[in-house]
């Protein structure tokens, strides 16, 4: 079945087709996951929201109409889902702004502490960025989407999306080498 | 250039995205400039932070295998080939016409095997129930008495003759019950 496109899967899904729902799933899943966590950050129900996300797509696969792009149609359920949850939950959950910078348990080596201390950190400058610069980021590395894709999916143009990803860089860098800088911008706020 | 308008190419350098004269021209600043050195540095770090948070995504296969099983979508896998006929045979042969195919080939070997005493005691239990039990029942034993004598009589003596006869039945009924059976499982 690999090699089909996404309006035989969504045909042999709408079908009942299993296997090609699963395909469906595996194929957009980096890019879902990345919407969701743009919003919600390093939540521990982000799986669950994604898993979400693909059971809507299903129930709503009638819907979609086969002019459109599927991608970019599963990224807007995916993001309607994500501030869904966010909004359902934002006070019942650890948000990273919540996040303790402690180390970790156990005995661990200072090189892997420090990395540890570093992904942690990375995760609240993440959460001060301008929300349209991090879901743009969050597309490019956890989605691993090309600028291309990211422009079609999110329907930014190229250059736009080429700026976003490097102006974003350039405020984490600076996060990261000036501790304070973006305290006041915290944005994660959909 | 100078070290700002260097370091605005930075982002797009550490991802490969410039162009080979705008590479060379950041290769040749940071080697004269340990500030746009160390801010070069700074990047490829975040590059290195940004790429290993992939490693907190779980794997497609198993977001799919679980959505699958949310929506009940999975079907139970049946084992293919030769294989595949071992549980609906055993299904078909442990229903009912196992059960009646048994019983005959049970009641079968306790006649050839036991015939004479049987017939005696079959006999005396319904003389014995002939004054007691209704009329039906009366019929019933004598028919049974009969078939045996019968049997005996037809046969010549010849336990072959009514051991045949039970398993053609017992084929029969089996082959039968397990065609219906098969039907139903296949459905």
């Amino acid at each position: 079945m690999t090699g089909e496109n996404d309006a035989q899967l969504v045909a042999k899904s709408l079908q009942g087709n299993e296997k090609a729902f699963r395909i469906l799933v595996e194929t957009h899943q980096p890019m879902v996951y990345a919407a969701v966590r743009g919003v919600l950050g390093a939540r521990d129900d982000v799986d669950d929201v994604v898993q979400d996300v693909f059971i809507k797509v299903y129930r709503a696969l009638d819907r979609f109409r086969s002019d459109a792009k599927l991608s970019s149609w599963i990224y807007r359920i995916a993001k309607n889902e994500a501030i869904d949850a966010y909004r359902r939950t934002r006070r019942g959950h650890q948000s990273v702004e919540d996040m303790e910078l402690a180390a970790p348990a156990g005995a661990r080596p200072d090189e892997q502490f420090r990395r540890e201390e570093h992904r942690q950190h990375l995760e609240i400058y993440l959460s001060r960025l301008d929300e349209s610069y991090r879901m743009v980021l969050e597309q490019r590395y956890m989605g691993e989407k090309s600028y291309a894709e990211i422009s079609e999916i999110m329907g930014l143009p190229l250059g736009t999306v080429k700026s976003y990803i490097h102006r974003a860089k350039a405020e984490l860098k600076k996060m990261m080498t000036e501790p304070g800088a973006g305290e006041n911008e915290s944005v994660r706020t959909p | 250039m100078k070290c700002d308008q260097i370091e605005l190419l930075f982002p797009a350098y550490v991802e490969g995205d410039l162009s080979a004269s705008e590479t060379a021209r950041v290769e040749d600043h940071v080697r004269s400039c340990p500030v746009c050195d160390e801010s070069l540095a700074e990047y490829r770090k975040l590059e290195g932070l940004l790429l290993e948070r992939r490693e907190s995504r779980p794997p497609a296969a198993l977001t799919a295998r679980r959505v699958v099983r949310r929506l009940g979508l999975v079907r139970r896998r049946r084992p293919a080939g030769v294989l595949a006929v071992i549980p609906r045979m055993v299904a078909a042969l442990s229903g009912l016409p196992g059960i009646i195919s048994g019983s005959l080939i049970g009641a079968g070997i306790l006649l050839l095997f036991v015939g004479d005493a049987a017939r005696s005691s079959v006999s005396q239990f319904g003389a014995e129930f002939l004054k007691r039990m209704p009329v039906a029942v009366d019929q019933l034993l004598l028919a049974i008495d009969r078939l045996t004598r019968s049997l005996d009589t037809s046969t010549g003596g010849q336990e072959w003759v009514p051991l045949a006869g039970y398993l053609g039945v017992f084929l029969v009924v089996a082959s039968m019950g397990s065609w219906m059976v098969l039907r139903f499982v296949r459905e």
